[in-house]
């Protein structure tokens, strides 16, 4: 009688939490996956980069293309749509990288509101049309460019102490917030 | 920090088995469900049995037969200093074949370190056992592990990755001293609604200061749920 209680119970719980929650992943793909478009699109932008990683993210139910490759020495993220367009360029800077005057606005945000900040990871962003994002990346033109600053930290304030990801202006004033949920990480731990 | 971890993996074990007097090999399921009791507040049970399938003594034929060696159930209480620290205390009853069965009591303090594609546990865990008519033990452990996400450059739902850990521990009981070390590696998959299964080996190895040493490997199977 036990046993039949148990196999109950490992048979409904999981299908039971399968139900739940809402799908976000990113995955390793082929680069002949991912349509010619995207692919020439990065040739044109990105002349004598290394070799490109290709991923698939399907996030709240949108899902994407991103290339990942280092170029000049920093590490890129480029952004398409599921037919091939680019969305964003997105690059990783360190701290130093910034500018004076953006470190000082991003430490005033984080000391107001934090007793204790710690940087994590800071992507800088690019977003437009497609051909916005072309001339801005052969010319420099910034025309119907969006600049914006994604930012991972750690913060200790009034609303507790998490792991948020920030997206700031290319001034450094916030636009919006979310803690980021770290998943369970129990099996490490018991 | 990959590549330490897998000179250890591959070399740890080749040495031992040349030195194994006693050998034996088994099933260990393990069933471990957390959630939250209040605010900063984590509840944690588990379950882990060990059963033996086959044990083997120096130049001895191997001996097949299953055994019961014991089952643990386990409850702890825990509370988060931030998302990467965490203090927990718990107690565990044990029913062991062939031995009165026991009480723990376990204090232990956690890390979780965030790398770029893959993530890191660190834990220091004390404990102290009581059985009927012996004297307490008292050990000192501490476990490093590693999360390798295999697709992706993240760990989401419904992908697979690799987790590896090593665990030495310091016994002392009537002023005798144990050590033992634990490694395990894993394949794991985390599901939808913060579920992970992992399979793998668990391989034990212990009574280092004495002429017989003695090495355990486990097929280690577990479900681990949070709420």
């Amino acid at each position: 009688m036990g046993w039949r209680i148990v196999c109950v119970f490992l048979v409904w719980v999981p299908l039971a939490v399968y139900g739940q929650e809402k799908v976000e992943r990113e995955y390793r793909v082929k680069e002949k996956e991912v349509p010619a478009e995207a692919r020439e699109w990065l040739d044109d932008a990105f002349e004598g980069r290394k070799r490109v990683k290709w991923f698939r993210e399907e996030t709240s139910g949108k899902s994407s293309f991103e290339a990942k490759f280092t170029w000049e020495e920093a590490a890129y993220s480029v952004e398409f749509d599921l037919s091939g367009s680019v969305e964003d360029i997105e690059i990783q800077k360190n701290w130093e990288d910034l500018s004076g005057k953006l470190r000082e606005n991003l430490g005033a945000y984080f000391d107001e509101n934090y007793s204790k900040w710690r940087i994590e990871k800071i992507q800088l962003q690019y977003s437009g049309s497609p051909d916005d994002l072309e001339d801005f990346m052969d010319e420099d033109e910034e025309e119907g460019i969006l600049t914006r600053y994604e930012i991972e930290y750690y913060g200790e304030g009034g609303d507790g102490k998490h792991l948020w990801e920030g997206t700031f202006d290319k001034d450094g004033h916030l636009i919006d917030k979310r803690v980021i949920i770290i998943p369970p990480a129990d099996n490490l731990f018991f | 920090m990959i590549r330490i971890v897998w000179i250890i993996l591959l070399a740890l074990p080749l040495e031992l088995m040349g030195q194994g007097r006693i050998t034996n090999f088994g099933l260990f399921p393990e069933f471990q469900l957390g959630f939250s009791a209040a605010e900063n507040l984590k509840i944690t049970g588990k379950i882990e049995s060990q059963h033996g399938l086959v044990d083997k003594v120096s130049q001895e034929r191997a001996d097949w037969a299953y055994y019961h060696n014991q089952t643990d159930f386990q409850g702890f209480v825990g509370t988060s200093l931030n998302p990467f620290v965490a203090i927990t205390g718990g107690y565990q009853y044990r029913l062991e074949s062939g031995s009165d069965n026991s009480h723990r009591a376990i204090q232990q303090i956690s890390f979780l370190q965030r790398k770029g594609t893959y993530q890191m546990g660190h834990r220091f865990r004390a404990d102290q056992t009581f059985a009927p008519d012996e004297p307490v033990e008292y050990r000192l452990r501490y476990q490093i592990s590693i999360e390798i996400p295999i697709e992706g450059q993240s760990l989401d739902p419904g992908e697979f990755y690799l987790v590896f850990s090593d665990e030495p521990i310091y016994s002392i009981q009537s002023g005798e001293s144990g050590l033992e070390n634990r490694l395990v590696a894993a394949l794991g998959h985390l599901s939808k609604g913060k579920q992970k299964f992992q399979a793998g080996i668990d391989y034990r190895t212990d009574r280092f200061f004495d002429a017989d040493l003695r090495q355990r490997t486990w097929f280690k199977f577990g479900w681990y749920l949070s709420l």
